[in-house]
């Protein structure tokens, strides 16, 4: 286990320190497997902000929720179980972590508390280091499992990374000015030390005739004359010397900082909200893509227990919002500020849509069509060999209330002709 | 007689051409070498202690302070073998930890900071010169590999922590950042994004009870120092199996119209000139 986490972690700085550079076009999330994207995290009601231009040292927030969906893939290991960290998924430090909260409390570290059915809020502050574009996501890795990554935006970020300053304040009353240069004097120095030290050692060394007479001389067993005693002295006093700076330098240090910790590796706790009881139940009958068309289409029953009548207004998978636009509050649900390649107003369409009475049980077909499938390689979930779909289906009441319903299952691909009951 | 000192002319030139050569030779080897062992114990040193050896928020008590020593102790013992069983050289162990040194700060500088913008605050390597040089000299003064493999490997263990120190400590103060206490060190780790690497990566001392005192330092380099003396005897033994020439006879020889093949005298060797 150890050895695996490791080795993931080298593949993990191989992977990021290759991809920094580029500035990427595309989401990157759409590298992931489809089931990865569908049946984990559901990112919903993310806000980001009206800005897309920033300044080095600017602030950007981005929060929301996530529900960790109930239906976790088998192969991946559970939350909770496994470790959770709610990160960013940036190119390395162009952005930097202001704050990672989750419930409303920090999450410096990782957690064990995040788990399988519950509800989140979530609220990322990054800060422009590097100028460029870029995009930004918030993002949860899951041990064993990976990355999972939420929606995000393109920000462009001007000026130079040298104006960029982090400070902090130490407990005992010293303020760092900024964290990328702290200390760094002190280490300059003692690695110049250590490295001229030993560059004097080894020309010592160098300095007289060596490999071809010293190897006679080894054979010819002049032993005086490979080692002198001139040698030894200084040989003597160099052991002695090193012994005694080390020594002393390790007590003025420990006076110099007579408080000091650990690295901090606990665990982080996050309060779990109970989870909610929901008033609308969806249980598939089939689910069914079809593949010219670019088109899931999901038969279902849809059980109203809510006090009010009821419409399906957008349906959400892998960051993607289907969206039916003859339903007012769903459309009205979408933010300004989100991002049009993620909200995808009108491409939902419900096979009979009139209200749904409290008490009913109405077998619906939801069809969500648009080449965002494709773009998004969603696609790829018909080569997967767990062939199944999740996400959220949310439902809306005149007063403009919504209704979050789970929604899973297996999927059949349908390669020639539309469907149609 | 050696060639440093023989002045009589022979086939190869004068007295002054062979040492002026046999300097030459030195230096080049002397490049070679270098350059070698800032590319393969650099290397090896990335892939045995990585990540401990990169971060500042991997500077631990337990897994860094014993992994480094010990799988560090491993090209000084083989290569210290070479220097001395031929040239009686003592500078073999500096010569690795400075090449390692070396490549260290240059893939920080230009892979770590400038390719993929990390503060050298989060990346600065560590060093073992000091260990170094004195199993360099513990060697060189008792000219014994199991004494050397005794006091100088325990002394290369114990003195990592101790000589790192003074860059680290500075690090290890504790801050409030949002309400929970970390060190700068964690809070550079906290704040300077590594994508893909989430806190839980981490493998460092999350809470131990076997401690002097609340610190696992001590413990920790006392553990190392011990390996480091196994470590030393084992990589000793394979600088001296690195060191056979292995020929391998002709089969085909008679064949060939050739007599059998004659073995040489060790002291055949045209070493006397
Ligand atoms: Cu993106």
């Amino acid at each position: 286990m150890k050895l695996e986490r490791l080795v993931f972690a080298l593949l993990a700085l191989t992977l990021f320190v290759t991809a920094v550079p580029a500035s990427v076009l595309a989401h990157g999330e759409r590298n992931q497997e489809p089931f990865l994207r569908m049946r984990t995290v559901q990112w919903y009601d993310v806000k980001f902000p009206d800005k897309r231009e920033y300044a080095v040292n600017d602030l950007i927030e981005i929060s929301g929720k996530f529900r960790m969906h109930y239906d976790w893939p088998q192969v991946l290991e559970k939350p909770g179980e496994a470790a959770t960290f709610l990160g960013i998924a940036v190119p390395g430090p162009t952005f930097t972590r202001e704050a990672l909260d989750i419930n409303g409390k920090p999450v410096p570290t990782s957690t064990n508390d995040i788990l399988i059915g519950h509800d989140y809020d979530f609220r990322v502050v990054m800060k422009a280091r590097r100028p460029g574009d870029n995009h930004i996501h918030p993002m949860l890795s899951i041990e064993g499992s990976g990355p999972i990554i939420g929606p995000g935006i393109e920000v462009k970020v001007t000026g130079s990374q040298d104006d960029y300053v982090k400070s902090s304040q130490i407990m005992t009353g010293e303020k760092i000015e900024n964290l990328e240069t702290y200390n760094l004097t002190t280490v300059v120095t003692w690695h110049a030390f250590w490295i001229a030290v030993a560059l004097s050692w080894a020309l010592y060394w160098l300095a007289r005739p060596l490999l071809i007479p010293r190897f006679i001389m080894v054979h010819n067993k002049e032993w005086d004359r490979l080692i002198t005693p001139t040698d030894r002295k200084v040989g003597v006093v160099l052991l002695v010397s090193v012994i005694s700076v080390v020594i002393g330098a390790y007590v003025y240090t420990d006076m110099k900082y007579p408080t000091t910790i650990p690295l901090q590796g606990g665990k982080t706790i996050v309060n779990n909200t109970p989870m909610i009881e929901p008033k609308i139940t969806v249980s598939v009958d089939r689910g069914e893509y079809y593949v010219p068309g670019r088109t899931l289409t999901v038969v279902m029953n849809v059980t109203n227990n809510a006090d009010a009548p009821v419409r399906l207004g957008e349906f959400m998978s892998a960051n993607l919002r289907f969206i039916d636009s003859s339903v007012p509050a769903a459309v009205a649900n979408v933010d300004s500020a989100y991002p049009t390649d993620y909200a995808l107003v009108g491409s939902l369409k419900v096979s009979d849509n009139s209200p749904i009475q409290p008490g009913e049980t109405r077998s619906i077909e939801a069809i969500a069509s648009d080449t965002a499938w494709e773009r998004e390689r969603l696609v790829g979930m018909l080569r997967s060999p767990d062939n199944s779909f999740g996400g959220l289906m949310f439902f809306f009441d005149d007063a403009g209330n919504r209704y979050i319903a789970n929604v899973g299952g297996p999927i059949l691909p349908n390669f020639q002709k539309s469907t149609g009951e | 007689m050696a060639v440093s000192e023989s002045g009589s002319d022979s086939k190869l030139g004068s007295g002054a051409d062979l040492r002026f050569l046999s300097r030459i030779f030195d230096f080049a080897v002397a490049l070679i070498v270098l350059m070698l062992l800032m590319a393969a114990f650099h290397v090896h040193a990335m892939l045995t202690i990585g990540d401990w050896d990169f971060w500042v928020d991997w500077k631990d008590e337990r897994f860094w302070v014993v992994i480094t020593p010990v799988l560090l102790i491993t090209f000084p013992a083989a290569f210290q073998y070479i220097f001395w069983e031929n040239f009686r050289l003592p500078f073999a162990a500096t010569l690795c930890l400075l090449a390692l040194v070396l490549a260290e700060w240059i893939t920080r500088v230009t892979a770590f900071n400038m390719w993929a913008y990390m503060p050298f605050s989060m990346v600065w390597p560590a060093t073992l010169i000091p260990g170094a040089i004195v199993l360099d000299l513990v060697l060189m003064l008792t000219g014994n590999m199991l004494m050397t493999a005794i006091f100088g490997g325990m002394a290369f263990g114990l003195m990592f922590y101790p000589g790192n120190w003074p860059m680290l400590a500075a690090f290890m103060q504790p801050v409030d950042v949002h309400g929970s206490l970390m060190s700068v060190a964690d809070q550079i780790g906290y704040t300077y994004t590594r994508t893909s690497t989430p806190e839980y990566l981490r493998i460092i001392n999350r809470g131990t009870l076997r401690t002097f005192g609340g610190s696992a330092a001590p413990v920790s380099a006392f553990f190392s120092a011990f390996l480091c003396i196994i470590m030393y005897m084992i990589w000793w033994q394979i600088g001296k199996f690195f060191c056979k020439l292995i020929t391998i006879p002709n089969v085909l020889r008679t064949h060939m119209g050739y007599g059998q093949e004659e073995k040489p005298n060790e002291g055949d060797l045209p070493l006397k000139a």
